[in-house]
């Protein structure tokens, strides 16, 4: 084992990898400044351009780019009172009062510093855990990780918000856009329509490109406008170091938080704006100064900074393991291990699982790198919010086409983009989820050749295996205690419709940004 | 929320549901021609599926605004004058609570005309795109982009063209070799 951690670290470390985390991070850090371009836009329009490198490069460059877009969201919050990220919320409360108080660069030093911690607790956890779980998932058969795909689109009823119905309209569609092309055991075209371009199927890039990436080219062609409105002027960047050493003194707090983000990170569909949120809350349950909170307390500045990047590690779990993608974010991931050729479940536990760990090397040295690059090109990161939209368009359009064209280069990959962009938007404007669609698009094949595989080695025996029953049930128990939670908080929701105050509505605008 | 915006919300999802269970009908429909070799065990759950599901929201949004008309015609107060002042408050009230950058607001509170350039401007890339090409269609878009929406001088939008341009050309033929749209006119545009 100690060989396949060192081998991953040792893939990590080679000068051309090593360039493409540099770059993955620098355009990590651009994307988490600016609003609207979340870490699974960025994924989506940097995902063809992995194409020709090799795994290990291509992971690096994709994990790299994503791990430090959460990080940087908190240096506009810290700054700027704006989210740049819906995940970096939190870090608004504590961290833009101290910035008015001149002590911008401690509350810098402090919630990247617990990002930095809070990621690197999440790395060793999903180390001992892909450890810990190889000989369980080695055990899984055909059947039990058709029921497992099954488990993840049984997720998607969280993922769905307040309509279960919505959610699972669009898992339908999703799988059946999934299901057009050759049939994989007959070889007879499916819902082609007499086109060859459809003989393949419908490529997942375009359609993620245009799901995620034209609604947001889209959105910012709308409102034309930059972030900030106000300068960062003789705003106070000094006393970082204080900051730093007052997330290492608060590390009961970095503890607390990292598990909380690590542990709600796994399960799918929960994801980061409920993570930070909780997490606060126990930060303020267990503070010698709860009354500070919300004018400026270091350990709610800390508590939101390593929740944060926690459960991003935290969401690499299912993904790798079972092939489980939480979020958007992971979804688009769990698209670019396919696409790089490398298989989640018992492929990255086995033959692949140097690259797994090279996995988690990135996730740990990208961390580190992060914060110490945030902390030195604080000022000039700040400047790009001041970037006007029409000034970005340009270059993001071109990410559009290019990112489109390069799957097939086919003209049918840029209608399939456009036809995409068309329905996030018209998902975006009337409140339809888009996850569930790009999670059933990536796990419809999936489904399909498990099925087959069961099918065809134990005919229909396998419904009667202990771990098919077992999956069965909780993929029964997970709709049941979904829809039911679905329920509960729509009638707590009328209930509480009176009292609801600016905060609240603001957190829950904050939280339907992604 | 009144009968008016209740309206308004739920009949888009009303015209949604019914576009996915024509698309789930007819996937079912057009399942039925295939030859049994063919496996359509999940495509048909997945239209089945959906069909229940788009079946569900339809059914449920119709009976939502049937009450709410019925609630409305019993009120008798509330005529469209007193529902269209309501409507023009909430975003009153709702000013300093409502991001500006949330997406659906940005695509609700967009005027018509800007909606009308933006998609013009699309579609007029696409199109230079099909005739000229990737750079020639870059080069249009950012130039003409830059001075009418965005306003800026002559001089930094030549320069930020060229430069965009530029990289482009260097980052697609000379660094990765990824091949660009041609145009039917411009080949290699």
């Amino acid at each position: 084992m100690i060989d396949v951690i060192m081998s991953g670290l040792g893939q990590v470390l080679q000068w051309e990898t090593l360039g493409l985390m540099v770059c993955g991070m620098l355009i990590g850090f651009v994307v988490g400044i600016l609003p609207g371009l979340g870490g699974a836009v960025a994924l989506a329009l940097l995902l063809p351009f992995t194409f020709a490198m090799e795994p290990v490069q291509g992971l690096v460059f994709l994990l790299s780019m994503w791990i430090v877009t959460t990080t940087a969201g908190d240096i506009t919050s810290v700054l700027f009172g704006i989210p740049g990220e819906a995940t970096s919320a939190a870090a608004v409360l504590d961290g833009y009062p101290m910035t008015k108080k001149g002590q911008g660069g401690r509350a810098l030093g402090t919630v990247l510093t617990s990002s930095a911690l809070g990621l690197i607790f999440g790395a060793i956890v999903l180390g001992v855990f892909i450890t810990v779980i190889r000989p369980l998932v080695l055990l899984l058969g055909p059947p039990e990780f058709f029921m497992l795909v099954l488990l993840g689109l049984a997720f998607v009823v969280t993922l769905a918000g307040k309509s279960p119905a919505k959610g699972m309209a669009m898992v339908s569609l999703g799988l059946l856009v999934s299901y057009v092309g050759s049939d994989p055991s007959a070889g007879v075209p499916r819902f082609t329509f007499d086109q060859m371009y459809l003989w393949s199927g419908i490529e997942l890039i375009p359609v993620v490109v245009g799901l995620f990436g034209g609604a947001e080219v889209l959105q910012l062609m709308l409102t034309r406008s930059s972030i900030a409105s106000g300068p960062l002027g003789d705003t106070k960047l000094t006393g970082t170091m204080r900051g730093v050493a007052d997330a290492l003194r608060h590390w009961p707090v970095v503890l607390r938080s990292s598990s909380i983000g690590v542990v709600i990170g796994m399960l799918p569909g929960l994801g980061g704006t409920v993570a930070q949120w909780i997490s606060y809350g126990q930060a303020r349950q267990s503070s010698k100064n709860p009354d500070q909170f919300g004018k400026g307390a270091v350990d709610g500045l800390v508590a939101a900074g390593a929740t944060n990047n926690a459960k991003d590690a935290g969401s690499l779990i299912p993904t790798i393991a079972f092939g489980i993608p939480g979020g958007a974010a992971t979804a688009v991931l769990l698209g670019g291990f396919l696409v790089l050729g490398v298989n989640p479940g018992q492929d990255m536990l086995t033959t692949q699982l140097d690259v797994t760990f090279s996995m988690v090397w990135t996730v740990v040295i990208a961390g580190i790198l992060g914060v110490i690059l945030a902390l030195a090109l604080v000022r000039p990161l700040a400047a790009l919010t001041k970037i006007s939209g029409p000034v970005l368009t340009p270059i993001l359009f071109m990410f559009l086409v290019i990112g489109a064209y390069t799957t097939n280069n086919s003209w049918g990959d840029l209608f399939v983009m456009i036809g995409a962009s068309v329905l996030g938007v018209v998902c975006l404007r009337w409140d339809w989820p888009r996850v569930p669609f790009l999670l059933a698009l990536v796990l419809g094949k999936l489904l399909e050749q498990y099925l087959n595989l069961s099918n065809t080695m134990f005919g229909s025996d396998w419904l009667t295996r202990p771990g098919v029953i077992i999956v069965g049930v909780i993929v029964v128990a997970t709709l049941f205690l979904s829809i039911r939670s679905v329920r509960r908080d729509h009638r707590a929701r009328i209930a509480n419709e009176p009292t609801e105050g600016p905060r609240t509505r603001v957190i829950q605008t904050i939280g339907r940004k992604k | 929320m009144t009968a008016q915006s209740a309206n308004r919300s739920a009949m888009p999802d009303l015209v949604i549901s019914c576009v996915i269970l024509v698309i789930c009908g007819g996937a079912i429909a057009i399942s039925i021609t295939y030859p049994p070799s063919v496996s359509m065990l999940l495509p048909r759950l997945a239209a089945g599926l959906g069909l229940l599901c788009a079946a569900w929201i339809i059914i449920s949004k119709s009976i939502a605004l049937a009450r709410q008309r019925l609630e409305t015609g019993v009120e008798g107060t509330t005529g469209p004058v007193d529902d269209h002042t309501a409507v023009l408050k909430v975003p009153t009230e709702d000013d300093d609570e409502v991001d500006p950058n949330d997406a659906e607001y940005v695509l609700s509170h967009t005027s018509r005309r800007v909606w009308l350039t933006t998609i013009g401007f699309i579609a007029g890339f696409f199109l230079v795109l099909y005739l000229c090409g990737l750079f020639v269609a870059a080069a249009a878009l950012s130039l003409v982009y830059l001075i009418v929406i965005g306003k800026k001088s002559w001089l930094f939008s030549l320069i930020y063209t060229a430069v965009l341009t530029g990289l482009l050309w260097v980052l697609m033929r000379w660094a990765t070799y990824i091949p660009s749209p041609p145009g039917v006119l411009l080949p290699g545009g």
